[in-house]
């Protein structure tokens, strides 16, 4: 037992403590408290003390009466005193004790009778803890829970999806396609790669920032006019709208405020991927996992703009429809091309991303009856954003070709918003004599800001046909409404014919536009009708990005040559589309994945996006959506793509396109679901087919998803015609979840591929499911982004990437069907790879079993007895039998497989 | 060597034994004063005894040119993939040490040709292609197609 020490002060008491200062001890009478208070900013909040980082503000110290007569406790550094540094370490000790992670086991949750540790299947279970618990009790059962190793990642982070990230990569390389330096050996040290890939991830970064931007817009007008508690409601068939948003926060958000959240994750997210950009150098594939994120932060945040649009913007949506209703809606009697307009009456055109100007500019003529009497139009994006929200709205060209339709000079007045498309609106419209008002925060054009002029004055400047800037959409509205309401006569003006010969003339045969042209094509001959391809052929072929007028040294103005010369082209310019039709019902949803991942009437669902930046007059897309809708394929489609799909009419019936197809994502489907932002309707099918298919949470499970799609779902994009970086962010936002993606015909252009290489077999493999081991499977899908030159190889190279490694076997005898086939159509032989996809002659089609069985025995030395094979050449080239070759490659029948180490079923769960 | 001289070209070109032939989608497109281009690829592929790797949609109007010529129809992306790796495809046993480019804008080859580094590369467009080991100027077409015209002779 020790001795009890007596107070140094009165030697009578029992001491309780010390002196801070001088070290006395004292007991609870003789001690005094002196309390002190840090004053430094981190400790002090408006004037109240505060517990900071680094310690308490507000000290309490125990001192002798002596010491506290003498010791200055403000002006001293007393942090000197021995004693002092001692307290201080005691409190540092403690300063990170809130940070602390809880221990394993001390936060669980039960699923069924199973205790499940939420530290350990989450990253940082701090602050998640309900929201992960919810995602269990919703989500999970017990059996599942058991079978492998959960992982809920709520507010997922770049990191948490490195190892998924990887896996693709290492499948999948990136093959740069720009640059000083390619993907292979000549980059010594791996130098090159990490500059090519840190300019990937700028690129992305500045797409998923146009995304991110442009959603916040929308947002922040909504919460300003309807507040934070308005619900998010898409109607009676929608379930789970956002998939999204789920996929990586792990919630689904259900009124604005909740948006608001999930738009703030998307937002810090990237700015972390903004400072890894401001680093420069690292690891070349951790950057290209970054760059796959802001793909998937795009999506996320494309899914806030729609979600808004639609509940607050009252956005064309069917959610409330049947799914009978659904088949035949929205009519297909949008207008679309330039030649729809009725140019005898005023023109307004909208040009642009931002949906608010469209909003209060068409809500300000229908206000003042004006809007009947006006063609009110939109180029690119802003057409079909336009058409969702006003019926009688037309939409003019896609954004790739928005040149054309501005030089046409058709418009008598054009509304500019931000863009990501580069294009110079205002210098355009100025050749044609269209004054352009721009308008909205993140506009930057160079043309007066008339934003704190009165709106006469704005007019004023129109009528001049002058070109001007006003910042707030609602000011410019009433400028517009002004505008039309007193309409000074057209100013606008088409193109000269005299252009022609005077360009001619002109001409001095550099061909400085041949080697501009990203199309090649022959301008000068064209011109000088020197033989070949006239001016009218050219029309037809022109992207008109304008780079043969920028580089020519004698200014002629090709555009306008070309124009002129087709007049009648541009009147004929005269289609039907259906306008978009926002999200996809559930009970879509689950027909697909019936129909196409456990059936296999059609190869896939396959996706056509683009921005018109493609030769070919407008109709190769409506040419690639007939090849793949006879091929029974679901064809979705979204912003400038689904305006250039309705460009042909149906030679038979001579019916708009789209009237011959249902308007629902079914087997021969062909589906808008509207502007550029409503692609995240397409990227949500990915989701829903995991968890209808595989009965996979949707929510911040995102590789297990990934996992899921990637071998299991026949799914392929067809990006035809970028002319926006988002294009790519967009290919990785996709190629991420397990779409592979095609980018052509300008998919050169972009930076990176994801290209895998069918004869490098390590790369093929997965782990089976139930025992662990490791299967070389069949290249499936072969590519994740690939570039093609031609529409022929597009959809033939979709079909192909609808090949999935765990198909069954009547998808997979589609495929395989209409990959020889589409083949042979456009190239006249048999792939060399198809072979490769091939399990069983029954994975033929019955009626080319016989021919097929042929092939095998005369080229690639299969043994065929009748109609099956009794002996089969494998890819080691030895012959061995069905069920041995079946044995050794590829994912037997409905077995279960995934390419993540963490899902392979635990022993006691096999047992 | 940037500077077009057919013999030195020719001369440069037979040095390889394994050369290769790559015609893209500008091949069948492209005719300058009325023979298009694929012709010359056709031409060149005789001229050196070496296959045409047919990308984009080429393939059959190669056939159509010559029946003898030894053809596939390939992908430049997944072409490049391939010589990036352990070479492996029917068109060619052993991997090719020289690609004669032919139909394909130097925008679009820029950052493959640059990635690779045991094949030489000959662009035969009228445009520079940094990393190609034989490639011109910018040239008017009338000169392209004299050029062409004198390489496959130079060649044969």
């Amino acid at each position: 037992m020790s001795e009890a020490v007596l107070c140094g002060m009165c030697n009578h008491n029992e001491a309780a403590e010390k002196c801070v200062v001088c070290g006395i001890d004292l007991c609870e009478m003789c001690r005094q408290v002196v309390q002190t208070e840090d004053i430094s900013a981190s400790h002090r909040v408006k004037g109240i003390s505060t517990e900071g980082v680094l310690g308490p503000a507000q000290k309490r110290r125990t001192v002798c009466a002596k010491c506290m007569a003498d010791t200055d406790f403000i002006d001293k550094d007393d942090h000197g005193s021995a004693a002092a540094e001692t307290e201080i370490q005691e409190v540092r000790k403690d300063r990170l004790k809130g940070f602390k992670r809880p221990k394993e086991g001390k936060v669980t949750e039960k699923v069924g009778d199973l205790a499940v540790d939420l530290s350990k299947i989450t990253p940082d279970i701090r602050g998640n803890e309900q929201l992960v618990r919810e995602i269990l009790r919703d989500d999970y059962i017990e059996t599942r829970v058991k079978q492998y190793d959960t992982k809920i990642r709520p507010f997922t982070r770049a990191e948490d999806l490195a190892e998924w990230d990887r896996i693709l990569l290492k499948r999948y390389r990136p093959l740069y396609t720009q640059g000083e330096a390619g993907s292979g050996p000549a980059a010594p040290n791996g130098h090159n790669q990490v500059t090519l890939a840190l300019q990937n991830l700028g690129e992305h970064f500045s797409a998923a920032g146009k995304a991110v931007a442009s959603a916040r817009e929308v947002l922040s007008e909504a919460l300003k006019v309807f507040g934070s508690e308005k619900e998010i409601e898409l109607g009676q068939s929608i379930v789970y709208p956002t998939c999204n948003i789920a996929a990586l926060t792990g919630f689904e958000p259900k009124s604005l405020g909740q948006l608001d959240r999930a738009l703030s994750y998307a937002e810090a997210q990237l700015l972390e991927q903004a400072s890894v950009v401001s680093q420069g150098g690292g690891d070349p594939l951790d950057l290209e996992s970054r760059a796959l994120h802001l793909g998937s932060l795009q999506f996320l945040a494309t899914e806030v703009e729609e979600l808004v649009k639609i509940c607050c913007f009252e956005s064309l949506s069917v959610g409330d429809l049947t799914v009978k209703e659904m088949a035949s809606y929205p009519e297909a009697r949008t207008p679309v091309g330039l030649g729809t307009v009725d140019q005898s009456r005023p023109v307004l055109a909208f040009f642009g991303d931002d949906c608010l100007p469209i909003l209060y500019t068409v809500g300000r003529l229908e206000e003042e009856g004006l809007a009947p009497d006006i063609e009110i139009t939109g180029l690119g994006n802003a057409g079909h954003e336009l058409v969702r929200l006003y019926s009688a709205g037309k939409v003019l060209t896609s954004t790739g070709k928005a040149i054309k339709g501005i030089r046409s000079g058709i418009p008598d007045l054009i509304v500019a918003s931000r863009s990501c498309y580069p294009l110079d609106v205002i210098g355009q419209a100025k050749k044609a004599g269209i004054p352009v008002l721009a308008t909205g925060s993140a506009v930057s054009v160079s043309a007066p800001d008339l934003s704190e002029e009165p709106v006469e004055k704005i007019v004023a400047r129109l009528k001049e046909a002058e070109s001007v800037l006003v910042r707030s959409v609602e000011k410019a509205a009433d400028a517009v409404a002004a505008f039309f309401n007193d309409f000074p006569g057209k100013t606008s003006k088409g193109p000269d014919p005299a252009v022609i010969e005077q360009g001619a003339e002109k001409c001095t045969g550099c061909d400085a536009c041949f080697h501009a042209c990203p199309n090649s094509l022959l301008i000068s001959p064209a011109l000088k009708n020197a033989g070949g391809a006239s001016l009218a052929d050219l029309y037809d072929r022109c992207i008109f990005c304008g780079e043969c007028e920028a580089v020519c040294t004698e200014k002629i103005p090709v555009i306008d040559c070309l124009l002129a010369a087709s007049a009648d082209k541009i009147g004929a310019d005269n289609f039907r589309m259906r306008p978009g039709r926002g999200p996809l019902s559930h009970l879509e949803f689950r027909d697909l994945t019936f129909g196409l991942v456990l059936g296999g009437n059609g190869p896939g669902m396959v996706s056509l996006l683009g921005c018109g930046h493609y030769p070919g007059g407008d109709d190769e897309l409506a040419e690639m959506a007939k090849e793949l809708l006879d091929r029974n394929c679901v064809v979705m489609t979204a912003g400038c793509a689904a305006g250039d799909v309705a460009r042909k009419l149906d030679e038979e019936t001579g019916k708009a396109f789209p009237e011959n197809y249902p308007s629902m994502a079914t087997l021969k489907g062909l589906v808008n679901c509207g502007g550029c932002s409503a692609d995240t309707h397409i990227m949500a099918s990915m989701f829903k087919f995991a968890q209808l298919g595989g009965g996979i949470s949707g929510k911040a499970n995102f590789d297990q998803v990934a996992d899921y799609s990637l071998n299991r779902a026949p799914f392929a994009v067809i990006i035809w015609g970028p002319a926006s970086d988002k294009m790519m962010a967009k290919a990785s936002g996709f190629a991420r979840v397990g779409a592979p993606v095609v980018i052509g015909p300008s998919g050169f252009k972009f930076k990176r591929m994801l290209v895998g290489n069918k004869y490098t077999r390590d790369d093929w493999t997965m782990y089976d499911g139930l025992d662990g081991s490791v299967r070389e499977v069949d290249p499936s899908p072969p590519h994740l982004i690939f570039p093609v030159e031609t529409k022929e190889e597009a959809v033939t190279m979709a079909i192909k990437l609808c090949f999935t490694t765990c198909a069954l076997r009547e998808p997979r005898l589609s495929t395989i069907d209409n990959y020889t086939e589409i083949h042979q159509k456009y190239f006249h032989e048999l792939p060399d790879d198809w072979t490769y996809y091939l399990r069983s002659p029954l994975e033929l089609h019955v009626m080319k079993r016989m021919r097929f069985l042929k092939i095998l025995r005369d080229e690639h030395g299969w043994e065929v007895e009748r109609t099956t094979a009794s002996r089969v050449r494998n890819r080691n080239g030895d012959l061995v039998s069905m069920d041995r070759y079946i044995d050794e490659y590829g994912i037997k029948q409905g077995r279960y497989a995934t390419m993540l180490q963490r899902l392979i079923m635990r022993e006691a769960v096999k047992e | 060597m940037q500077t077009f001289d057919a013999q030195g070209w020719a001369q440069e070109i037979r040095k390889h034994k394994n050369p290769l032939v790559v015609a893209g989608e500008g091949c069948e497109r492209i005719a300058l004063e009325g023979k298009p281009l694929v012709a010359y690829a056709v031409e060149l592929a005789e001229a050196l005894s070496c296959p045409v790797a047919a990308t984009g949609n080429i393939v059959l109007a190669v056939r159509q040119q010559a029946r003898n010529v030894k053809t596939k129809k390939m992908w430049l992306a997944e072409l490049f993939r391939c010589l990036e790796d352990n070479w492996e495809d029917s068109i060619l046993e052993n991997r090719p040490d020289l690609l004669l480019m032919i139909g394909y804008r130097p925008q679009m080859l820029q950052g493959l040709a640059a990635g690779l580094q045991q094949v030489s590369i000959a662009h035969l467009g009228p445009g520079h292609l940094a990393g190609a080991q034989l490639t011109m100027e910018e040239t008017p077409l009338v000169e392209w197609k004299q050029r062409l015209d004198e390489l496959v002779s130079a060649l044969k």
